[in-house]
């Protein structure tokens, strides 16, 4: 598969505003709520926090772009989709004569994030929002390679979940969490190669306790990035130790 | 955007289930004879409509999955009944590393998760047993469907709402293109819960009898259950998938941008794509839903992508099986591919659009036309401003 390039890192976490901040290890109490400022005022006042976090990180990718491109292709991981939206249209089923909000029923697709970014930047290129479980990091960097073979340019991939709200809770505790990546096939000015997306047998010799959302498996490639070191990163904690997992290289070669 | 290259791939085997029957065959007899199969909406339903329900029992999970059981996953194991020969073949021909899933689905289990609130609010806690992750997620889907048919390769769910199973023919390509598989299982499959009935009513998109699609005297939606699979491979006999052309509206989260702007772009893409000409475009399986703003922007948007002489016939199913949602963009993928069929190929009528709303400056189809085409497309759009097209040739 062909190597593609990091052009832009974008992260919120409750305490943590942005990718520096996570990068210097700061904690921010004061932030708990993201700025997701490509949102004008009725769309920020309508979004849930998953769609305003997954916003804030595309911008924050796509901020650091160079020469922004007419279109940027977009590929959204979101496992979870929009629950907590979700859970509220299920109280509004018991609540009076059962009737649903019929906003809220638009905002409960996993692509509410997607639409929303479109439609805060008129861009109409080509985008897709995918889910499933562990293997959700490995995949949607996946997808945004086969967008970039098939029509060129860059595309921000954008990873975000919550935990579940009550009263289906996660059997571990865990705070939202929302990355994107900024990628492209053009070398210049890159901030890391990304080469050999492939999937093979788990090679981690235990099993890891599931303690956080899938998605953050996407965290110890950005930990690479910090520190600007070479490696084979594993993408996701297999289910079983015999599960093949996403695994990636990253290299500072640019 | 640069024009892909030009690649086509076949599609070797489908299979479906819906409320026009429990097996591929009846399903399609029931399009031919242009029979709708709506019936009343589910018990618990707080107002009348029609909807496409799966009747009769479902199978049972396979033992290494029982854990993950729900209504859509028992749908998705009926609706693959008929590819699994087809499939097995492919993982044994392939290798099961080299065979893909791509699945859509927009609402998932949500059934087991309404009823699991119910029970929550009765008692203060949910069933005994009921986990979310293994009941109400996609990722509930994936993996047992994974587990159920040994495929091994890159997987995943697609939820674009109800252009999902469309774009997972993008992911097909994408992955065939980028030789990561030989083979792609693709598909789609909803199930009907009151999160949707109810959500489509509150947008006042429901149908108060049949859906009309084109229809002058449309009115909305049914709301329908079902299954799909395809399978795509990189050699093969059959119809061949061409081109899947991609765009957002940009305009709205539930309401169509009236000008088709965002649904003539994936039109186009979806020919620039395949390398094919508006003109050799001979049938379009519509998005057609039946609400008054879905048809009248699809089709300014078909006959501008398409040109003023274009000679395309069109058709919506979505009166046959009510509006699949997450499975619709699969299933209306295998009743285009009919007319593709090199055994018995047509194009099925569109059911409720006579009269035409004379605003409708189309071929709508109101009588099985029975014969060979050589190019059709299928339109899937979407909340969120998704639109999907995908462009199928016929067999080389």
């Amino acid at each position: 598969m062909r190597d593609c390039y990091v052009h832009g890192v974008g992260l919120w976490r409750p305490g943590v505003p942005d990718f520096p901040t996570w990068q210097a290890g700061r904690i921010d109490e004061q932030e708990r709520s993201p700025a997701a400022g490509l949102l004008a005022g009725p769309l920020k006042r309508r979004a849930s926090l998953l769609t305003r976090m997954a916003i804030e990180v595309y911008a924050q990718a796509a901020s650091s772009a160079d020469a922004k491109s007419e279109e940027v292709m977009s590929v959204w991981a979101i496992a979870h989709g929009e629950i907590h939206t979700a859970v509220a249209l299920l109280e509004m089923m018991h609540t009076g004569e059962g009737k649903l909000s019929p906003t809220k029923f638009h905002n409960s697709v996993y692509n509410t994030a997607s639409g929303y970014a479109s439609i805060a930047t008129h861009d109409r290129a080509p985008s897709t929002t995918i889910s499933g479980g562990p293997e959700i990091v490995g995949a949607a960097l996946l997808e945004a390679i086969g967008q970039l073979d098939e029509h060129g340019g860059e595309t921000i991939v954008v990873w975000a979940d919550e935990p579940l709200p009550s009263p289906f809770n996660l059997p571990y505790d865990a705070e939202p969490l929302a990355v994107a990546l900024r990628l492209s096939f053009d070398p210049s000015y890159a901030v890391a190669r990304l080469s050999n997306l492939h999937r093979d047998a788990n090679t981690s010799a235990e099993m890891p306790e599931m303690k956080d959302l899938y998605i953050a498996a996407i965290l110890p490639l950005l930990t690479r990035i910090v520190r600007r070191e070479s490696a084979s990163v594993e993408l996701e904690a297999p289910r079983t130790p015999n599960d093949p997992t996403w695994k990636v290289d990253i290299r500072f070669d640019v | 955007m640069t024009r892909a290259r030009p690649r086509s791939y076949p599609v070797t085997a489908y299979s479906a289930a819906n409320a026009l029957g429990r097996d591929t065959a009846s399903v399609l007899a029931r399009l031919r004879d242009a029979r709708a199969g709506l019936t009343p909406a589910p018990e618990g339903t707080p107002f009348e409509a029609l909807c496409g329900t799966v009747e009769g029992p479902l199978p049972e999970p396979p033992d290494a999955v029982q854990e993950f059981d729900s209504r859509n996953n028992r749908i998705a194991y009926l609706a693959l009944a008929d590819i699994e020969a087809p499939l097995r073949d492919a993982i044994e021909r392939w290798g099961a590393a080299r065979v893909g899933l791509a699945v859509g689905s927009s609402t998932g289990s949500m059934l087991e998760a309404e009823q699991a609130y119910t029970q929550y609010r009765e008692t203060g806690s949910t069933p005994a047993g009921f986990n979310f992750l293994r009941h109400s997620t996609l990722d509930a889907l994936v993996h047992p469907l994974c587990t159920h048919t040994g495929i091994e390769g890159p997987a995943t769910a697609v939820s674009t709402a109800c252009s999902s199973s469309a774009k997972v023919f993008a992911s097909a390509m994408r992955w065939l293109d980028l030789d990561v598989v030989d083979a792609v299982l693709v598909g789609g499959v909803d199930s009907l819960c009151q999160m949707t009935l109810r959500g489509f009513k509150a947008l006042s998109a429901l149908s108060n009898g049949s859906a009309r699609p084109f229809g002058a005297d449309r009115d909305g939606i049914n709301i329908g259950e079902g299954g799909s699979f395809l399978l795509v491979e990189r050699s093969g006999a059959g119809p061949r998938l061409l081109g899947v052309g991609e765009s957002a509206d940009a305009h709205h989260m539930s309401a169509p941008d009236p000008t088709g702007g965002g649904a003539r772009m994936a039109m186009e893409r979806a020919l620039s794509a395949a390398g094919i000409a508006p003109e050799q475009i001979e049938h379009v399986n519509a998005h057609g839903t039946g609400t008054p703003p879905n048809d009248a922007m699809e089709a300014i948007a078909i006959r501008s992508a398409l040109g003023a002489g274009s000679r395309a016939s069109v058709v919506s199913t979505k009166a046959y099986t009510g509006h699949m949602l997450g499975a619709a963009g699969a299933t209306e993928a295998l009743f285009a591919l009919q007319a593709l069929s090199e055994k018995e190929p047509f194009v099925p009528a569109s059911l409720g659009a006579d009269p035409v709303d004379p605003e409708i400056d189309l071929d709508i189809v109101h009588t099985r036309r029975d014969g060979a085409l050589s190019h059709v497309l299928s339109n899937s759009f979407a909340f969120g401003g998704s639109n999907v097209s995908v462009l199928f040739g016929a067999p080389e």
